[in-house]
């Protein structure tokens, strides 16, 4: 139970301390709306004269930017910008003489730091969902919604350990924000946020299945418009298990040779 | 003048420290580039004609336009955020250059930035040159040199603005965001207005961004008349103006409430 509580006062803190920004998180919202209706307006043009575009009807198209918009914000991180900010700013000297591991007070912090915008953007998403209800595809069956939901989860997951992996580099060099840039394009891209991964070349949808991000956007969408079956859930829940083993034994031997190069002075 | 070279060249040279990150940033607008492609002639495959442009246009409106939009692009905005909420203002005010001046000056010796790009998406050009398709006269050239001439200054003044919420607030981060989304979306960066409702259209071509994507592309498919071309310059130069005295009233009262303590 202390260790617990030790955890829920990281949290706690780092909570209120999003409570101070409230202004700059409902300006990002702005900016995320804004490109989700883009996304749906172009859309509905490009649907003008056409019922079905590559195996999409419209109401699915509309359905697939919507909802995996929705469940790409409730799985989102941004830890790698406060890693890189305790490693540049020498920030991680002060947290590792605590008696805590540096990795597991990662967690509780950016749970604190994120549930508030996290909060706000599903707010917001449900706020754009509404006056497009009447065009979406009904809910999915109990067991596809079960999969979608753990899907989710280990999505989040999977989303902590690799926004680590990409704050540890500030341990190689400071200039991270380009590399963050790359990496975040290349991540959305290969989770279907820009268009679904089916008007992709054969090969790369292919690719995009082995990979971890398109269980953030793409697969639970493709299970709620029930394009996928329970089994590909099941095999993406899989695939999903062994990412999260990889990246952590990939978290763990990265944070340990990024120590070595740490230097903190005057602290 | 030769202060002002002094300026842009010391600049120019300090670009040159960060020239992995300028590239690592290339490889990030070339994955967008890429994505778009990949996007359009997936939507191909199902029709030979959407909203009026072909396949081949398409792509030239991506690659040609991604150019053109590349050259008008700075991000010098963040260097007036640093200075302002830094502190580091202070040291420019007591000079006797005013610091739009020297802004101007700085942001055209960063220019590595866009003589990267340059290079980067010509040979992309060089490489995809049978997709492309024109239709562009030589008036038509004239008129796009002097839109983008124009769209560069236009983007210099809005970053400018930008940076000064620094004045107001700290968090200056979300008002870039939601800026560069915004302005992107209505300089046709995302896909051709064209694709937009009519009232969105025609609001988009009294704003100032279409220049320096979409317009210039019209020009360059053939699309549009010189003398919608001349009349594109016109609202340019009339932006100028209203950004120029917004700038000058925003600057007054932003040093009102500018304090350096200690510096």
């Amino acid at each position: 139970m202390p260790l617990l509580r030790r955890y829920y006062h990281i949290f706690s803190a780092f909570w209120q301390r999003g409570l101070t920004y409230r202004s700059t998180i409902i300006g990002y919202r702005i900016g995320e709306i804004t490109e989700l209706l883009v996304i749906i307006l172009l859309w509905s043009r490009i649907f003008e004269g056409h019922t079905v575009i590559l195996g999409y009807t419209k109401p699915e198209m509309i359905t697939y930017f919507l909802l995996g918009n929705l469940f790409g914000v409730a799985v989102r991180s941004y830890a790698r910008e406060s890693i890189s900010r305790d490693i540049s700013e020498g920030g991680l000297s002060a947290i590792i003489t605590k008696p805590m591991s540096y990795l597991s007070f990662l967690a509780p912090r950016e749970i604190g730091r994120m549930s508030l915008p996290t909060i706000l953007s599903i707010i917001t998403n449900l706020l754009v969902i509404l006056p497009f209800h009447a065009l979406l595809i009904d809910l999915p069956n109990l067991g596809i919604i079960l999969i979608i939901i753990a899907m989710l989860a280990l999505a989040l997951i999977i989303e902590f350990l690799i926004n680590y992996l990409i704050g540890f580099i500030t341990f190689w060099t400071e200039e991270t924000e380009a590399i963050f840039d790359v990496i975040g394009r290349l991540k959305r891209f290969f989770s279907g946020y820009y268009f679904p991964l089916s008007l992709m070349p054969v090969a790369l949808i292919t690719l995009s299945g082995w990979m971890p991000f398109s269980y953030s956007f793409f697969t639970p969408a493709q299970l709620y418009l029930g394009k996928m079956s329970i089994t590909d859930g099941l095999r993406g829940l899989g695939i999903e298990a062994a990412w999260i083993v990889i990246l952590w034994l990939a978290v763990k031997l990265m944070y340990k040779r990024g120590r070595k190069r740490y230097e903190g002075v005057n602290i | 003048m030769n202060r002002y070279l002094a300026i842009a060249n010391t600049w120019w040279q300090r670009a040159f420290n960060y020239r992995a990150v300028v590239f690592v940033y290339r490889i990030s607008d070339l994955i967008e580039m890429g994505m778009l492609l990949i996007l359009w002639t997936a939507l191909y495959r199902t029709t030979p004609v959407i909203q009026g442009m072909t396949e081949h246009e398409m792509i030239t409106y991506v690659l040609v336009g991604g150019l053109f939009y590349e050259i008008t692009r700075n991000f010098s905005g963040d260097e007036v955020d640093r200075a302002i909420s830094s502190g580091s203002l202070s040291s420019f005010l007591v000079k006797p250059m005013s610091y739009f001046r020297y802004y101007l000056s700085m942001s055209f010796g960063r220019s590595m930035h866009t003589a990267l790009a340059l290079i980067t998406r010509l040979i992309i050009l060089l490489i995809l040159h049978s997709y492309l398709t024109t239709s562009v006269t030589l008036s038509g050239v004239c008129i796009i040199i002097a839109m983008l001439f124009l769209g560069y200054l236009t983007e210099l003044f809005m970053n400018y603005l930008v940076g000064m919420t620094a004045f107001w607030t700290e968090e200056t981060a979300p008002f870039y965001n939601t800026y560069r989304n915004l302005q992107k979306f209505f300089a046709g960066g995302y896909f051709p207005l064209v694709l937009l409702p009519a009232g969105l259209i025609t609001a988009s071509y009294w704003m100032p961004f279409a220049y320096r994507y979409f317009v210039p592309m019209q020009v360059f498919l053939g699309k549009t008349d010189v003398f919608t071309g001349i009349r594109g310059i016109a609202i340019q130069i009339v932006w100028l103006f209203i950004l120029y005295g917004i700038i000058q009233i925003v600057w007054r009262r932003g040093l009102k409430k500018f304090e350096a303590v200690g510096r």
